[in-house]
């Protein structure tokens, strides 16, 4: 719509009306300088809101949802057996193995058959298709892209399933699937007797892979491949063992890095430690539930391969691995689920994280992470029993496959498995570890890495930097405000005030550099002579006014005996200071045994450090003194003249004013500059980074570094890979660490505010 | 009632007044000591002295300079040991540049007078002395003097090749910049997939120019590298190695022994104007920091301009506008928190809502071509300037409303009593009245960023910049570019670098220039406030 030309003129003679206009922009200024004014609320709800945005996911409750297509009922039956399902990495579509040696692709989610093949050695020809039926087990290693199948005669063949994707630009389309088999190894049957169940582990190579087979005479087999040959036509060269001895009902099977795990209908869980050129071994029969044993009816090896889940009868789920021992390697159940309400029919491990679904008889589904150690979650999706499944390695996509061979397809959303609370801030019994700790690792180069965020270590750190700093901070600011507050001439208080701002002025990153690079070796010569300093600044402290009463020259002014007493007691901190020095040797004789390193670490196991939390005490001290400083002596200012002069008058001493007078009078001052203090040390980040080991490290001792949170998010952040689990935990710690900062400063900035309302007044 | 009578020593506890002067002397000597320390440790790593020769007991020889001397105990005996920290540099030869040696076990101490030390393009400086100079397989100058008028002569035409040779080097920079903007007008216009083959044809044209013009460029480069490569300087190391450095590689050759005080200190005052002047060579430890200086400084100006109008608008609102109510108190309570606030989360604030929110927007809206390299979808001046900003405006807030509350009201009820509204008020009295405060806080705010290292490592601070963030090429001023900064410099050269010893000039006179100017920022704040204060209240506060 066009503004009419009247309305232009309008606007245009109220312009040139000059107290129009002035009006004008009195009332745009008062606008916008309100808007102005309260952007400063809107940054810091801007602040908290980003960073509880980014780490809000880590919390959203995980979903698997049904996918809504029309699948026909004919092809929700699956051709193929469930245990050689596969999915592919985008989740698009499955491959498996059918009973009778084809193998068969299917789109997901509608189920569709897209192409079939007949599972061929490449040497064979085709037209001397095997007769059916052919193939008695199969199983599919979801990593390796790999399994085996058992044909009726016990020999064992290997796969490999390859998608051929070709990419155009940011499409993508499949131009096939192809299954190369390797008939590989003959396990010897009775002549009635039949593979009935296998389990893959698959190596490197497709030679390389790992196989354990049941059969129907409840003998269990071992086929491990060796490497034969020399080093440059090396050969992989499979044997095949009979377990012995085997336990008597076997329900279970799994192999994980250098062992083969058999569970019983005891309750049993039996443990072979694989040999080269050598049958199994068995090591262990750990009963899982001493107190109330069930069979154990599924088992799987977690990404890794080093853990096992493992669910029984009863609906009990656990992940279970070895643990070093003083005896060795022990199998040991190391953490539960939540209980399922029927049996356990089969485990399904996640590619891409320690999570893994379990299926019951009763048509329940529950998603488990191991390191979270939570049941996520679980819900009963159909009436009747599942037998297996298959998960797409990133995107979520499930196909379930119920007892009649169905195929339903769902997608699981749960974007961050492997943080919850406990894995966060409990102790969490990682794998390879021999009890639960508290560790933060959050990335190493291989997938297969469990991370641990813990964030107790970085928490840790960050109070014992703190507290280092504020032993050393709080009473020399405190009593240096006090001092300068009350005792010193106003004109010498103006020309040392910029010292002190000059203090508070230097970057971190010098105070870091000075501390890191000059202060820390050198801290380690004088360390003797550092420690018994404290007790001689006390000395020097006490005894600084003798020094004046004997200094012969005092000039009459007030402003002049202050300078010169300042200078005084500097001058005789500095000759002591030279003193402890130079008896540096001497004092690490008398103290320590003539060798401090080895006197801490014979009486407190303490190691020395070079870079330890005593130097970024010190130099994160340095920083926080001024602040510290100038909060109390403000707060110190504030106390009315009167009230001193009043006190004094009536012949209190200056100690006895100050005593009874200012300092209670500017106490929640006082308590204000430590707090802010406090705020202020917990955030440093540099002097951390730069003066410390910067190992998250949980270890009490003051010789060893720490990592702040801080110094993590400086260290981590530039390195995590945008929206993943680590980006959006250092972003929670941010969030701890901005929480925590801001709650500690408004309740200093509160009790400011009463200091200034009671005297002030205004 | 009993009188109860306090003992003298408790009534007056002199000695613990004693302790609270002396915590102050000590908050006090540690400042001194600090500026001190940085400044003695700092001056002296450029001064150029003597080069020593070391005749040690085993027979071996070096030659070098005396880093510094310490006493350690003996690991095994525990009698104290002297030890020299000796700089021998020749990094190509011995792999190291440094070693202790116990001073027991130097048989011979010598000045050589021929001996120099070469400041070079790579591997750190070499120590020797020079023979003479091959020019291809055949002696050219031999033997060789330094202090010839032949040799100095020689270099000199050296120098002006390579000069030469950088004036061909910037061209192809400049032409490298003209293909890569050619490269982006092709995405961009192939993504606008506008099939128009005339636009592609004159592009295409325009990329085979520029091409060309690359390749005379690239043989011109060739010749005069090779022209260059061919003089060669002999040095003979202190263990007797012929060690031939080429010409080209060379940037000045010290004959340290036989040179005077005045030669010492133009050498000295050059070493700090290189500082300041000259790109990082050699992973950031030789060379100079201007990048970083510049970084610096362009970063510091665009948080200025955020800072200030927001700080004074702030302060306006408190002090000028706003009744003093609750709405105030949270405003002074978000202030002071903003104050609070670790400046590590602000640079991951900067991070998750400029960068990755902000910055991505700004790459989807209008730059969708360039997809899936970031413009500003990463860290770079723009948004490192803005988290800054956020976290300097506190400073600035504090100090104007500091001025706004030292001009008498009478001043302000005298405008209006004039008839001027509030905004002519605060225009035309208030605000120039409080000019020196503001301009206060805005130095102080740009100490403070200055200094401030956290953030920026999280926002777009870098190592190494290929290119300034300001430059003569359109748009002139490149808010996306990464760029570095004296903070992160110390950082990253005391701390990430594979050589921290040879690094140690470097850092600690880098170290010493940050320092310098936050000490100069913060003491011209300081002196303003006080004549303002001095201004306003007529006397001493």
């Amino acid at each position: 719509m066009a503004v009419p030309w009247e309305v232009w003129a309008r606007i245009g003679r109220q312009w040139r009306d000059y107290r129009l206009r002035r009006q004008w922009a009195d009332a745009v200024a008062r606008v916008a300088i309100r808007t102005g004014g309260l952007l400063v609320i809107v940054a810091i709800l801007g602040v908290a809101f980003v960073l509880l945005a980014e780490s809000w996911p880590l919390f959203r409750s995980p979903a698997l949802q049904p996918v809504a297509v029309g699948v026909s009922p004919e092809q929700a039956f699956l051709p193929v057996l469930a245990t050689t399902l596969l999915m592919d990495d985008y989740g698009e579509t499955l491959m498996g193995i059918a009973p009778d040696g084809q193998w068969h692709l299917l789109a997901w989610p509608s189920l569709r058959r897209l192409q079939t093949g007949v599972l061929m050695p490449p040497t064979e020809k085709v037209d001397s298709t095997p007769p059916t039926p052919s193939v008695t087990a199969g199983w599919a290693d979801p990593w390796g892209r790999r399994g085996a199948v058992a044909r009726p005669s016990g020999q064992i063949w290997l796969w490999e399933a390859t998608w051929n994707w070709q990419y155009e630009g940011d499409r993508r389309t499949l131009a096939g699937l192809s299954v190369q088999a390797l008939p590989w190894v003959q396990v010897p049957l009775a002549p009635d007797e039949a593979v009935t169940r296998l389990t893959v582990l698959a190596g490197e190579r497709l030679e390389q892979t790992q196989v354990a087979a049941l059969t129907s005479r409840g003998r269990l087999f071992l086929v491990v491949s060796q490497r034969a040959g020399g080093l440059f036509d090396e050969k992989w060269v499979p044997a095949v063992w009979e377990v012995q001895p085997r336990p008597p009902q076997m329900t279970a099977l799994a192999i994980a890095q250098g062992y083969l795990y058999v569970g019983t209908s005891e309750g049993d869980v039996w443990v072979y430690e694989l040999q080269e050129a050598a049958p199994p071994v068995r090591r262990e029969a750990v009963r899982l539930y001493p107190e109330d044993p069930a069979p154990v009816t599924a088992m799987t090896t977690l990404l890794g391969r080093f853990a096992l889940a493992i669910g029984d009868a009863r609906g009990r789920v656990c992940v279970a691995f070895p643990v070093r021992r003083d005896e060795g390697w022990q199998f040991t159940r190391v953490r539960d689920f939540r209980p399922q309400d029927g049996a356990i029919r089969s485990i399904v491990p996640a590619q891409w994280t320690r999570g893994f679904l379990t299926l019951t008889d009763r048509g329940t589904v529950a998603w488990h992470h191991s390191t979270a150690g939570t049941t996520r979650w679980s819900a009963r999706l159909a009436p009747t029993a599942w037998s297996h499944a298959v998960i797409a390695r990133d995107m979520g996509n499930v196909l379930l496959v119920d007892a009649a061979g169905r195929g339903h397809a769902y997608r699981l959303r749960d974007p961050h498995p492997e943080v919850s609370l406990r894995a966060l801030f409990g102790r969490v019994w990682y794998e390879g570890y021999d009890r639960p700790q508290f560790i933060w690792q959050s990335s190493s180069g291989s997938q297969e890495f469990e991370p641990k965020y813990s964030l107790v270590p970085l928490i840790f750190g960050t109070l014992k930097g703190t507290f280092y700093a504020l032993i050393f901070a709080v009473p020399l600011g405190l009593l240096g405000a006090l001092y300068m507050g009350q005792f010193m001439h106003p004109t010498v208080r103006a020309q040392l005030k910029p010292l002190i701002e000059l203090m508070a002025g230097l970057p971190s990153v010098v105070l870091g550099f000075v501390a890191g690079l000059w202060l820390a070796p050198r801290a380690e010569t004088w360390f003797p002579a550092l420690l018994v300093w404290h007790g001689a600044f006390l000395l020097g402290g006490l005894t600084s006014p003798l020094v004046w009463r004997l200094w012969p020259w005092k000039p009459q002014e007030r402003s002049r005996q202050d300078r010169l007493k300042l200078v005084l007691v500097a001058l005789w901190l500095t000759a002591l200071f030279l003193t402890c020095l130079a008896f540096n040797r001497a004092i690490e004789q008398v103290f320590f045994g003539g060798n401090y390193h080895r006197w801490f670490q014979e009486r407190w196991g303490w190691a020395y450090e070079q870079r330890n939390a005593l130097v970024v005490g010190f130099a994160m001290g340095y920083t926080v003194v001024p602040i510290i400083f100038s909060i109390a002596e403000e707060a110190i200012a504030t106390v009315p003249r009167d009230w001193i002069a009043g006190a004094l008058a009536l012949g209190a001493t200056p100690w006895q004013t100050l005593r009874s007078i200012v300092i209670p009078a500017s106490l929640s001052g006082i308590v204000s500059a430590v707090m802010v203090g406090f705020g202020r040390a917990v955030g440093e980040t540099m002097i951390v980074l730069m003066a410390t080991g910067n190992t998250p490290v949980l270890d009490p001792s003051p010789f060893v570094g720490f990592r702040t949170i801080s110094a993590n998010l400086a260290v981590e952040l530039p390195e995590a890979a945008v929206g993943d689990t680590h980006y959006r935990v250092l972003f929670l710690s941010a969030l701890l660490l901005f929480g925590f900062t801001i709650v500690v400063n408004t309740v200093a900035e509160l009790l400011r505010e009463r200091v200034r309302r009671r005297y002030y007044q205004r | 009632m009993r009188k109860r009578t306090i003992p003298r020593w408790r009534a007056e506890a002199t000695p613990l007044l004693g302790l609270c002067g002396a915590s102050l002397a000590m908050a006090l000597l540690m400042t001194v000591a600090m500026l001190g320390l940085i400044f003695s440790q700092g001056l002296g790593l450029f001064w150029q002295k003597r080069l020593v020769r070391l005749q040690l007991r085993d027979g071996s020889r070096w030659l070098g300079e005396v880093w510094s001397r310490e006493t350690v105990p003996d690991p095994t005996t525990g009698r104290p040991v002297r030890r020299i920290a000796l700089h021998h540099g020749n990094r190509d030869l011995w792999g190291t540049a440094f070693r202790w040696i116990d001073e027991a076990d130097v048989v011979g101490w010598e000045y050589p007078p021929d001996a120099v030390r070469i400041e070079r393009l790579a591997w750190g400086p070499a120590f020797g002395q020079p023979r003479r100079v091959w020019v291809g397989d055949k002696p050219f100058v031999d033997p060789v003097d330094v202090r010839d008028p032949v040799w100095q002569e020689l270099f000199a035409s050296v120098r002006q090749d390579r000069r030469v040779l950088q004036d061909v080097e910037d061209q192809i920079d400049e032409v490298n910049d003209r293909l890569e903007r050619l490269r982006r007008q092709e995405l961009r216009l192939r993504y606008r997939s506008a099939s128009d083959p005339s636009a592609q044809a004159a592009l295409q044209a325009e990329k085979a120019r520029w091409e060309r013009v690359y390749g005379v460029l690239a043989l011109r480069r060739t010749t005069l590298i090779e022209r260059l490569q061919q003089y060669v300087l002999e040095v003979t190391a202190a263990d007797g190695t012929a060690l031939r450095i080429p010409l080209a590689q060379i940037t000045a050759v010290i004959p340290a022994n036989r040179m005077g005080l005045g030669e010492r200190i133009r050498l000295y005052a050059r070493r700090y104007w290189e500082l300041i002047t000259e790109n990082p060579r050699e992973a950031n430890t030789e060379g100079g920091v201007f990048p970083a200086i510049f970084g610096t400084v362009s970063m510091v100006l665009i948080m200025s301009l955020a800072v200030v109008p927001v700080g004074v608008m702030t302060a306006l609102y408190l002090r000028e506008y706003a009744r003093q109510n609750w709405l105030t108190r949270v405003v002074r309570i978000a202030v002071n928190n903003l104050a609070a606030v670790p400046s590590i989360v602000y640079g991951v604030f900067g991070m998750g809502f400029f960068i990755y929110t902000v910055g991505t927007a700004i790459d989807r809206t209008f730059y969708p071509w360039m997809a899936p390299t970031p413009v500003f979808g990463t860290g770079g001046l723009l948004w490192a300037s803005l988290t800054l900003a956020l976290l300097t405006v506190p400073v600035v807030i504090v100090a104007t409303e500091e001025a706004l509350l030292a001009i008498e009201p009478e001043i302000r009820h005298g405008a209006r009593a004039l008839g001027a509204t509030q905004w002519q008020t605060v225009r035309h009295v208030i605000l120039p009245a409080a000019a020196p405060g503001v301009l206060t806080g805005l130095i102080l705010a740009i100490a403070r960023a200055t200094g401030e290292v956290a953030p920026l490592m999280l926002t777009g601070v870098v190592k190494l910049a290929p290119d300034l963030p300001i430059d003569d090429r359109f748009p002139f001023i490149h808010l996306e570019r990464k760029f570095m900064h004296l903070g992160f410099h110390i950082y990253d050269v005391g701390f990430q670098s594979p050589n921290v010893d040879a690094a140690q000039p470097m850092v600690y006179n880098t170290t010493l220039l940050l320092l310098v100017i936050v000490v100069a920022l913060n003491l011209t704040a300081i002196h303003l406030r006080n004549r303002i204060r001095r201004l306003y209240h007529g006397g001493s506060m």
